[in-house]
């Protein structure tokens, strides 16, 4: 499965940048393949590009926020949490990543 | 001839009681009767009373009436209308007020514990705690009784007692309170005052002779348009007390009112006396209901320190009567009832302000010098004697420029030798050994002195005063000179001669100083020879020969206003060319170059009195050019000091040296203003910002103590706007980590330089989060101009956070220098 995730929260100073860690972390424990977007004070890093994102499975967007360019993903299957969500239960996210690519 | 002039009064605060004692004085001269009336209100009165002045309720821009009537009216006018054109403006100024302007947002660290908190008016600064205790009102009328046997005597014996009370008492007093009582002294010798009791005392005791006076001129103050006028009421009645007391020294009226623990004192009115009369080590605020900026009771407060709210109604507070209570005059409140939230909120408040006095005052008391130890001299500038005691207590290292004009202005002729020595013994009595530079007498062109008779000059700055005007005048030099020579027995005198222009003028100086020495020394009096002699340098011209004047004087004094407003040729009180008034101009700071070079090389000292001396952000220029000392008014010393003390030396010669090569006047503030945002730049983390072990109840405490670290450490001007900054990010979500790790944080404009703060905490508390409690606490302030600058850190941070080995070693750091260190290593600062 291939994952990519938004992460970006209200002041973008510490919590977009732990959640993309985790979920970074996690997933690779997990072997999944993931890349992550951050959009937070110091603007869009590690940006997806278009192929990234049609390669992906499942987008997670981790936001707290209205995220930009989300229009990139209106075709995708989409999940949609809370950052602090993709701090505490990494784990959980990305299993529900695999439910909803298996149900098809 | 209409014996009758027309004004209009500029006084800010109207005739109060000061320009009315300065106005009666005047008046008091002459024969003639001589009515003020106000064209306003058509109130009119015995210019020769204080009581009477004031009560004519004369605002600024009334129009008012002078008239004359007796044999000496001519003279009177003639007078009275140059005194009131020249020297009645000068004679009062706007009383500072605390700012109340602002409104301030109260913290959530206190609002969500649920207070009980009842809003004032500001009146003097700081944060008590103690019982909350009720002044009862002195009832005047129970000293109300029918004719007993002789009253005159009776009042006449009360009217000497309390008088020779009150003059003893000035004696004693300094300051404010000394100011206070000379106006106390002035009611009880006014006019009106007395004269109108001694005719009431025909067919009535003497206490309700003095009732009806009291009453009659209270209700003329009350109906006074200017609320300064209204609160010297307070004034009358504590006379009328002290004067009622002393004739009926029988009739209980409960005077005495003793406070037996910290309290916070609740009282209607508080007269200064029964002010005087509390014990100050035991009280920790006042409420004033009815008090306002301008009452004297308001300034004694703000003298000792004594944090003060005006506006709240004692039955606002009938229930809070003898509990603890909180007074906060930052926020304007009296918290009553305080839960354990509370109280735990304003004693760390209390804390917070206590550090943040405690390091002022460690500036008061420490040398000036810069960070690398470079030692500059900050003295004070006075006008008055008295003053000198103020200056010392705010840390002046010496007074770099005692104004000697003030003794000699506003009476009929000179002081004679006696008063004078007895003036300038006094300052440096108090000096100890401290430098006391005394500057003979700078008078003539804007400041007259009647008995001169000096003429009018159109163009007095140029014209005919200061030492210009010595030789006709040489008995007054003469006698100054003698003075100050007999004076400097008694400590470390200099003399200072104003407006020196060349050479010639200051060698008959020093003959002068020969001549009087040589009398001195016949008559056998004691006195100092070798007091140093200097010059003030604010002619352009010294400039160009310094070299020569080194060889004649001791040292020199930089007048920044004089020589600014001489070098660049601006009238500064010219509004069409005031704007071209300024001491940054490049020319100026080459001047000042220039001088203190020159000086330095010939072995000579350099100071600097003048305004400059005290705007914070040119002390860097003023630090680079190299001068010894820098005199300024007292108020500013303290932050002086501790602005100098973050100055390098180095930096500031370097900074000069530039700002000498800038063109214009807008290079100079932009290099300063440049200058001054690197030396506010502080590192993102330090040691200053670690609280371990931290001792926080909860979630509000943390916040509010680590939002007020930054606060005392200078990093925020803005304690309480910031804190509501970081209760808003809250309330999106709680930033607890979960393993006992919350990272509070924000972007702000009210955080000067983006901060880390660390607290690890000894005992955990709930953090409201689901994610258990707390107790590591890291804080990020991120400045919103200067983000991009640290976000990195901010976000390695952030991402390290989520580590657990990361997160033991931060908790396994022993202290703060073990926290920084190993935070430095892992986030590559």
């Amino acid at each position: 499965m291939r994952v990519v995730a938004i992460t970006a929260c209200p002041t973008g100073i510490a919590h977009t940048y732990m959640a993309a860690d985790k979920l970074t972390e996690t997933a690779k424990r997990l072997s999944i393949n993931i890349k992550v977007e951050t959009q937070g004070a110091m603007g869009i890093e590690n940006r997806l590009t278009e192929q990234d994102v049609q390669r992906a499975d499942v987008v997670v967007m981790a936001a707290d926020i209205n995220i930009e360019h989300s229009q990139r993903f209106d075709n995708q299957k989409c999940l949609k949490v809370s950052v602090q969500d993709a701090i505490q239960h990494p784990k959980r996210i990305l299993s529900q990543c695999q439910q909803l690519l298996a149900r098809k | 001839m209409k014996n009758e002039i027309q004004f209009r009064c500029v006084l800010p605060n109207g005739i109060h009681a000061r320009p009315a004692s300065h106005l009666e004085k005047v008046c008091g001269q002459f024969q003639s009767q001589i009515n003020l009336t106000n064209l306003r209100n058509g109130n009119t009165a015995d210019a020769k009373s204080v009581l009477a002045l004031v009560g004519t309720d004369t605002l600024m821009n009334d129009d008012f009436i002078l008239s004359f009537d007796g044999e000496d009216s001519q003279q009177a006018i003639t007078i009275l209308s140059d005194y009131i054109n020249n020297e009645f403006p000068r004679c009062d100024e706007a009383l500072d007020t605390l700012a109340d302007d602002k409104s301030v947002t109260l913290p959530q660290s206190l609002l969500r514990h649920r207070p009980t908190l009842l809003h004032g008016k500001r009146l003097a600064p700081g944060i008590g705690k103690g019982l909350l205790v009720g002044y009862r009102d002195i009832d005047l009328t129970s000293f109300i009784t029918d004719i007993q046997h002789d009253e005159v005597t009776r009042f006449e014996q009360a009217h000497f007692q309390v008088r020779t009370s009150l003059e003893q008492k000035a004696k004693s007093a300094s300051g404010h309170e000394k100011e206070i009582i000379s106006a106390h002294l002035s009611i009880i010798n006014d006019r009106t005052f007395v004269d109108g009791i001694k005719s009431n005392l025909a067919g009535n005791s003497t206490a309700n002779a003095i009732l009806a006076v009291v009453e009659k001129i209270t209700k003329q103050l009350n109906q006074s348009t200017s609320a300064y006028l209204r609160e010297r009421v307070l004034d009358i009645r504590d006379v009328a007390t002290q004067l009622l007391t002393a004739a009926y020294p029988s009739v209980n009226v409960n005077t005495d009112f003793t406070l037996a623990e910290p309290s916070i004192v609740i009282a209607n009115d508080l007269t200064p006396s029964q002010f005087l009369g509390l014990d100050k080590d035991l009280l920790q605020g006042l409420v004033l209901t009815h008090a306002g900026s301008t009452s004297h009771t308001v300034i004694l407060a703000r003298s000792f320190n004594i944090p003060t709210l005006s506006g709240i109604e004692a039955n606002q507070c009938t229930g809070a009567i003898n509990s603890q209570v909180y007074l906060d005059t930052n926020l304007g409140v009296i918290a009553t009832q305080p839960n354990e939230g509370v109280c735990r909120y304003f004693n760390r408040a209390i804390t917070l302000s206590k550090q943040l006095n405690d390091e002022l005052h460690t500036f008061a008391s420490q040398p000036a010098r810069t960070a690398d130890g470079k030692m500059i001299e900050i003295a004070a500038n006075i006008a008055c004697s008295f003053e000198a005691s103020t200056a010392f207590e705010k840390g002046a290292e010496g007074i770099g420029l005692f104004r000697t004009e003030m003794l000699f202005m506003e009476r009929s002729k000179a002081p004679d030798e006696d008063e004078q020595f007895g003036y300038y013994r006094e300052a440096l009595e108090v000096a100890a050994d401290k430098p006391v530079i005394i500057r003979t007498i700078d008078i003539g062109g804007d400041k007259p002195i009647d008995y001169l008779n000096l003429p009018q000059e159109n163009n007095p700055f140029l014209g005919y005063r200061a030492v210009r005007i010595y030789p006709e005048f040489l008995a007054l030099f003469h006698t100054q000179l003698r003075a100050i020579l007999r004076a400097a027995v008694h400590g470390n005198a200099k003399i200072m001669i104003p407006m020196i222009q060349s050479i010639e003028e200051i060698r008959w100086v020093k003959q002068q100083l020969e001549i009087v020495k040589e009398q001195l020394a016949q008559e056998s009096l004691a006195f100092s020879a070798e007091v140093p002699l200097g010059i003030m340098v604010e002619i352009p011209s010294v400039v160009f020969i310094v070299d020569q004047f080194c060889k004649e004087v001791d040292f020199f004094s930089i007048g920044s206003n004089d020589m600014t407003q001489y070098l660049l040729a601006v009238d500064r009180d010219n509004a069409s060319v005031a704007k071209l008034y300024n001491s940054l101009a490049p020319a100026f700071l080459r001047m000042l170059s220039q001088v203190v070079q020159t000086a330095h090389q010939h072995g000579r000292w350099v100071g600097l009195c003048g305004e400059l001396g005290a705007d914070a952000k040119v002390l860097s220029l003023l630090i680079g050019a190299g001068l010894d000392e820098i005199s300024m008014s007292a108020p500013k010393i303290t932050e002086t000091k501790a602005t100098l003390c973050k100055l390098n030396s180095e930096d500031c010669k370097t900074l000069f040296e530039q700002a000498c090569q800038c063109p214009t006047i807008a290079d100079v503030q932009t290099l300063l203003e440049n200058a001054a945002a690197n030396q506010e730049s502080k590192p993102l983390l330090a040691t200053e910002c670690i609280i371990k072990p931290a001792d926080f109840a909860n979630k509000e405490e943390a916040i509010q103590a680590m939002v007020g670290n930054l606060g005392l450490v200078g990093r925020t001007d803005n304690a309480y706007e910031l804190e509501e900054d970081v209760w808003a990010r809250e309330e999106v979500f709680s930033t607890g980590l979960g393993h006992g790790f919350a990272i509070p944080h924000t972007k702000s404009e009210n955080i000067r330089c983006s901060s880390i703060s660390i607290a690890h905490l000894s005992q955990p508390i709930d953090w409201q989060s689901d994610s258990g409690d707390v107790d590591f606490i890291i804080m990020l302030t991120l400045n919103k101009a200067h983000a991009d600058q640290h976000m990195r850190i901010f976000s390695t941070l952030a991402r390290k956070l989520i580590h657990q080995s990361f997160r033991d070693q931060l908790r396994a750091s022993k202290d703060d220098t073990e926290i920084i260190a190993m935070l430095e290593s892992e986030l590559a600062i």
